[in-house]
């Protein structure tokens, strides 16, 4: 089955509930610092708690835990209640900027994916409860973004927001069993961005994943960070070149230093290019 | 056509900002403080963000005329570049623009009177006369529908007939163009590539035989044309692809009222190539063996004086030397 690279990101559990239903999540730790979940085809959910700093903690957390799992790299979505000056309740919206209200700092998640009402994020410490300006109140955004665009492009990172509380509404007054309902309510919207991180991730990952012969080759004998770069690069021209055979052939060569190997592939494709196209 | 519109606060509620926004109503319009703070941040691939590419609306600030790159133009005198645009609708895979910005999103400088002032001040500078690149960090034409870059800036111009302004482009959008009448100082550049090298690395570029047309029309509506055959790549039968396309944009064109001819090799800035290999590892083009000279990477290449020697021998079976430049 194919492996997907992705991690969402909750603050509570009963926001996480209707989540672990859709993606047909499994509990996968017994830590309860930060409750993890997963499924069969590798997505991950972590519930990271209130605040940004817990959200920051939690995406950190989990990023640190997959760094040695492969060279894939994953893509992160935010999902969780907020308040709105003047958006329905229920309704979702995809984070078009985050303020993070404290400091006044501000990030602009890519707009790589379409269909979906945007809207400004603001980030608080606690909740807002005049809602002033024309955007979605809410605690964990800017941590959780700013702690995933160290682990990835921000192409792959994504806040999706589903309101909770508006000036009629108000936030003190939120049936918190209406929660599961309305995040189920955007099931489509959340599948769809879904979709659409997975189909960047998997591109992103077919682009810069290191073919196997490097790891053959890197398990070989022991490489110095310079040498690391050295074979990935040449690896990659091998591949780029269409030259997969003559890399394959040089992993079954007896060349046993790091050296050697280098140099043996670098003068192989020199050869290679020698009678090749170049003129 | 864009994933988004941010604009910067400084231009926001401007007329020419309210005109681009007003015909995209149906995509998001975000508010920021610089547009630095979306151009120029960490974490971002020019790869991926190039599928879905926004627009930023900027105030330029700083030098807005720069002198230009030792032997970029035509014109032995001064020469100068202004860029009210960053960044490519086009995604030529031999572009030095990837290498160049973090970002593929296009910023359009929108304070056109500034860029004005500062190309009227230059000119006055240089008694009047000079010559000024436009499509250095961008196609100048290819946004036209949006930018009016045409409109505001030939009229300029106009009013400065010793200066010489070059618009250098791929683009077919030449309607704003044909709807004014031409101006003897100002020349619409083409780039070529020969077919099979277009085909492959000029994504989204329109089809040479179109090119050829717009500039027919142009030409015949009076405009000064010119063509850069740039880069030149010496594939294997690099003489037969070039003599096809030196023949289809010759026979259809007015050779003799052709303001200039050149062609330039494959060059760029180590920096610029070094990130542009990591953002293409799978590109053969990248994985080819390379020359590098004075910080400049180059395709390696054992016989590129002879081989340039027989383009240019080439060329001039259609134009003549005086026509003709070679860009460094």
């Amino acid at each position: 089955m194919t492996s997907i690279e992705l991690n969402i990101v909750v603050a509570h559990s009963i926001e996480a509930k209707p989540l672990l239903k859709l993606l047909r999540m499994k509990k996968c730790t017994t830590s309860t610092t930060f409750p993890l979940y997963k499924n069969d085809q590798g997505e991950c959910l972590i519930v990271s708690g209130m605040g940004k700093i817990a959200a920051a903690a939690a995406t950190a957390y989990l990023a640190a835990r997959q760094e040695n799992e492969k060279n894939n790299v994953r893509a992160w979505l935010n999902i969780g209640i907020a308040g709105h000056q003047n958006a329905e309740l229920g309704s979702g919206v995809l984070a078009q900027k985050l303020t993070d209200y404290a400091t006044g700092r501000s990030f602009y998640p890519p707009m790589s994916i379409s269909g979906i009402n945007t809207s400004d994020v603001i980030t608080v410490d606690k909740p807002e409860l005049e809602y002033p300006l024309n955007a979605a109140y809410e605690m964990e955004a800017t941590g959780f973004y700013s702690s995933a665009s160290r682990f990835v492009t921000s192409e792959l990172v994504q806040v999706f927001k589903i309101i909770s509380d508006n000036p009629r509404n108000h936030v003190h007054n939120v049936n918190l069993d209406m929660i599961p309902e309305w995040i189920s309510s955007q099931e489509e919207n959340i599948l769809m961005i879904l979709g659409k991180l997975k189909a960047l991730v998997n591109d992103y990952n077919r682009i810069y994943q290191l073919p196997d012969e490097y790891h053959q080759l890197s398990a070989k004998c022991r490489f110095s960070a310079t040498q690391i770069v050295q074979l990935k690069k040449v690896c990659q021209r091998y591949i780029a070149l269409g030259l997969q055979k003559d890399l394959q052939s040089r992993v079954l060569s007896s060349c046993t230093t790091a050296k050697l190997i280098i140099t043996g592939l670098e003068s192989g494709l020199a050869d290679q290019l020698l009678t090749g196209t170049q003129k | 056509m864009f994933s988004a519109i941010y604009i910067e606060e400084e231009v926001a509620n401007t007329e020419r900002v309210d005109r681009i926004l007003s015909r995209f109503s149906g995509i998001p319009q975000i508010r920021c403080e610089r547009y630095g703070e979306i151009f120029n941040r960490k974490a971002q691939n020019f790869r991926l963000q190039k599928k879905s590419p926004a627009l930023i609306l900027a105030r330029k600030h700083g030098k807005l005329v720069l002198p230009a790159p030792e032997g970029y133009g035509f014109d032995s005198g001064p020469g100068y570049y202004f860029s009210h645009m960053l960044n490519c609708v086009y995604d030529c895979r031999y572009c030095f623009l990837q290498g160049m910005y973090d970002s593929a999103n296009y910023v359009l400088f929108t304070n056109y009177q500034d860029f004005e002032t500062a190309l009227s001040e230059t000119i006055a500078e240089n008694g009047g006369s000079g010559a000024y690149y436009s499509g250095y960090d961008c196609d100048s034409l290819a946004l036209e529908p949006v930018s009016n870059f045409c409109e505001y800036f030939i009229p300029v111009f106009a009013r400065h007939p010793e200066a010489t302004l070059e618009i250098r482009t791929k683009s077919t959008q030449i309607r704003t163009l044909l709807e004014m009448p031409p101006i003897t100082n100002c020349i619409i550049a083409m780039s070529f590539t020969a077919r099979e090298a277009s085909d492959q690395w000029e994504h989204k570029v329109p089809s040479i035989t179109k090119r050829i047309e717009a500039l027919y029309k142009l030409q015949q509506a009076g405009w000064k044309i010119a063509i850069r055959f740039e880069p030149v790549i010496f594939d294997q039968g690099f003489e037969e692809a070039y003599q096809k396309l030196f023949r289809d944009v010759f026979d259809k064109l007015d050779v003799s009222a052709l303001h200039s001819v050149s062609i330039g090799l494959f060059r760029m800035p180590a920096d610029f190539y070094k990130r542009i290999v990591k953002l293409y590892p799978d590109e053969p083009l990248f994985a080819r063996p390379i020359a590098s000279s004075g910080g400049m990477m180059s395709l390696r290449c054992e016989k590129e004086s002879e081989n340039v020697e027989i383009i240019e021998k080439m060329l001039f079976e259609f134009i003549s030397r005086r026509q003709y430049y070679r860009c460094a």
